[in-house]
């Protein structure tokens, strides 16, 4: 609003003073206050004229020695900003130099931004390559699976029926005859359970549907979920064919009974060694609960020796044939996957990280990634490339050496430097060192399970049990005597009044003198983190 | 007598205080007092008046204060502040070590009283 004593001003003064003022580009109401202050001082100066044409005069001289407008209210401008509060002053700064850091923060994530990842290879393509291990499709399992699957899914309600497989002498009356008549009416799905393990391999052909969201994580979480879909199923089948197997030695049918175990120990195998590693976690289930049938029928049962003899040479043969239980082929070329689609592509293998591949930046906490993005430290492909080959060459070492190797503890340790310093592995590399854990156990089982039908054959064969392992070897039934993988020495094996002991010293690589570790409840337990894993007698 | 602005700038805020240092004043009548008291030889040009006096302010040397006048005008009155006198005394110390010292470069004679 104009000041009533502005109006008394010449135009020529007024229209100075607005144009002064313009000029101060500041806060309005600092404005108005300087305008009010130099109206006054005009009309200070002009107060003193006797008449309007000495005030007009006046006024142009005023106006002549306050100069250029613009100079004045720069000059004006900058005393008045020095006039603001301290906090507001240091507020004004904050801000400026958040805004200043934010501003540098996007130039920073600009390269993140800018740029196209380029999709050159079809993973899926090079994933179903690696897992087809013949051209010839009527050499493949799966089918059988299938088809065996599709013959159980028509007899809902079992799995809720009997949730665990139980010695059958242990059920009551009761039980046991839902089991002969669940057994009953399974007998065509297990019959092509059979035939499937009859076939020398298994590989599925992995699909990235249309319909299921595009981008990186989605294909890992597509293979994953593609391969899973029939899984549940397969444990179901298991679950029958290991009961199937307790029931045929239970009713004396010890070759049957043999041979059905083995079944799923070929079942668990054909998913072992190959294919995502849920897959490979889902074999190793299956063939542990083969193992646990065998373990079972021979606890409860005197099995001829003939039938000892057929079952540990298939075994053997088995366990030769399919060593390698944990395979991580396609896990490296998820990585590889998203690495192709969270860099850019020079054409020569190198290329700029991208937003998504930020998880890949190593770093030990979120400060260290907002430290390495501001300072332009960010990792470029093949480094992330080699890291990750780094990553998998450590985890295929680690698989095929044991712990009571030197070596053991440093590729564990380079596996522990990259997970920690890399988001992306450290999400996934717990998942596959336990993995690797368990392939490590089943390899124990394995062993294990072979010396003892070699020791319950030698005792049939011989009236009572070998004196020692090197025994069995001397006799012909084992080629080695078998290590333990933890300690790199023989199994543990002592002979008791009526039976034998035999165990390994487990992760802890101690010899607690055959004193197995036990739950929480004091029961002992198989696979405990303290104190010897007892193989026999079997303590399930 | 036109001083050099540079000269002029260095002394201008010391001779605002002195002049506040009187009295509060507004901006016109201070520019007033500086000429009548210099006898006319210091003049403090309008374009410097102002963005001096808002320095002064920011420095918290003095302190502006708007007042309504008997005739009814709002005018806007410079006063010194304590801490302004301070500094008044310390320029003043060295202004007049300084006439000291140019007095006996040139020998003006003596110093008025």
């Amino acid at each position: 609003m104009q000041d009533p004593q502005e109006t008394r001003l010449p135009d020529c003064a007024i229209a100075f003073i607005d144009q002064l003022i313009k000029r101060i580009r500041y806060r309005n109401k600092v404005r108005q206050e300087v305008r009010q202050e130099l109206v006054g001082h005009f009309e200070d100066e002009l107060g003193q004229c006797p008449d309007e044409q000495a005030r007009q005069e006046k006024a142009r001289q005023l106006i002549q020695e306050f100069g250029d407008p613009k100079i004045v209210a720069s000059l004006i401008r900058r005393a008045k900003k020095r006039c603001r509060p301290v906090w507001y002053r240091l507020t004004i700064r904050t801000i400026q130099n958040a805004g200043i850091f934010i501003l540098y923060f996007v130039i920073c994530m600009l390269p993140l931004l800018v740029g196209r990842s380029t999709i050159r290879i079809d993973f899926v393509d090079y994933i179903n390559r690696l897992v087809r291990t013949s051209p010839d499709e009527s050499l493949n399992a799966r089918p059988y699976y299938q088809k065996a699957v599709e013959i159980l899914s028509k007899d809902r309600g079992w799995p809720s029926l009997l949730p665990s497989v139980t010695w059958p002498g242990d059920m009551n009356d009761a039980r046991r005859m839902a089991v002969a008549e669940v057994l009953a009416a399974s007998g065509d799905a297990l019959e092509a359970l059979r035939q499937a393990c009859s076939r020398p391999y298994y590989w599925m052909e992995y699909k990235l549907e249309l319909n299921q969201p595009q981008g990186p994580s989605a294909f890992a979480a597509a293979i994953t979920s593609y391969a899973q879909e029939d899984f549940t199923s397969y444990r179901v089948l298991a679950t029958r064919m290991a009961l199937q197997a307790l029931w045929s030695a239970y009713k004396g049918d010890f070759n049957g009974a043999m041979e059905d175990a083995i079944v799923l120990t070929r079942f668990g195998m054909h998913l072992e060694g190959k294919g995502a590693l849920v897959e490979q976690l889902v074999g190793m289930g299956i063939e542990r609960l083969g193992n646990t049938c065998i373990f079972t029928i021979l606890n409860n049962t005197q099995v001829p020796a003939p039938i000892l003899r057929k079952t540990r040479q298939t075994l053997e043969q088995y366990y030769k044939a399919n060593e390698r239980i944990i395979n991580l082929d396609i896990e490296k070329t998820l990585y590889y996957e998203y690495i192709q689609s969270s860099f850019t592509d020079d054409g020569k293998g190198n290329g700029r990280v991208l937003w998504r591949g930020l998880v890949f930046v190593p770093t030990r906490s979120r400060w260290g990634l907002v430290a390495r993005l501001i300072t332009f430290r960010l990792p470029d492909r093949k480094t992330i490339v080699r890291t990750i080959d780094t990553l998998f060459d450590a985890l295929q070492r680690l698989s095929e050496i044991e712990p009571y190797c030197a070596e053991y503890e440093a590729q564990l340790r380079v596996i522990s430097q990259i997970s920690q310093s890399n988001i992306m592995v450290g999400v996934s590399a717990p998942a596959i060192k336990q993995t690797m854990r368990l392939s490590l156990r089943h390899k124990t089982v394995r062993r294990a399970i072979v010396a003892v039908l070699a020791a319950l054959e030698y005792r049939q064969e011989h009236g009572a049990y070998p004196p020692d392992l090197d025994q069995l070897v001397k006799a012909g039934y084992l080629e080695t005597v078998p290590t333990d993988p933890y300690t790199g020495r023989p199994f543990v094996y002592r002979r008791t009044e009526s039976n034998f002991l035999l165990y390994s010293a487990g992760e802890d690589q101690k010899d607690d003198g055959g004193i197995p570790g036990t739950d929480n409840r004091g029961r002992p337990r198989m696979w405990a983190d303290h104190g010897d894993w007892i193989f026999w007698p079997w303590i399930g | 007598m036109r001083f050099e602005s540079q000269l002029l700038k260095g002394i201008a805020p010391v001779v605002v205080l002195e002049i506040l240092s009187r009295g509060p004043m507004y901006g016109y009548q201070l520019s007033q007092a500086i000429q009548e008291r210099s006898r006319d030889i210091l003049t403090l040009g309008r374009s410097t008046l102002y963005p001096l006096l808002y320095n002064l302010e920011a420095k918290g040397l003095i302190k502006g204060k708007w007042q309504t006048t008997d005739s009814g005008r709002k005018r806007r009155y410079y006063s010194i502040t304590s801490r302004g006198k301070l500094e008044l005394a310390r320029q003043k110390a060295q202004l007049e070590e300084l006439a000291r010292g140019l007095n006996y470069v040139f020998g003006f004679g003596p110093m008025p009283a």
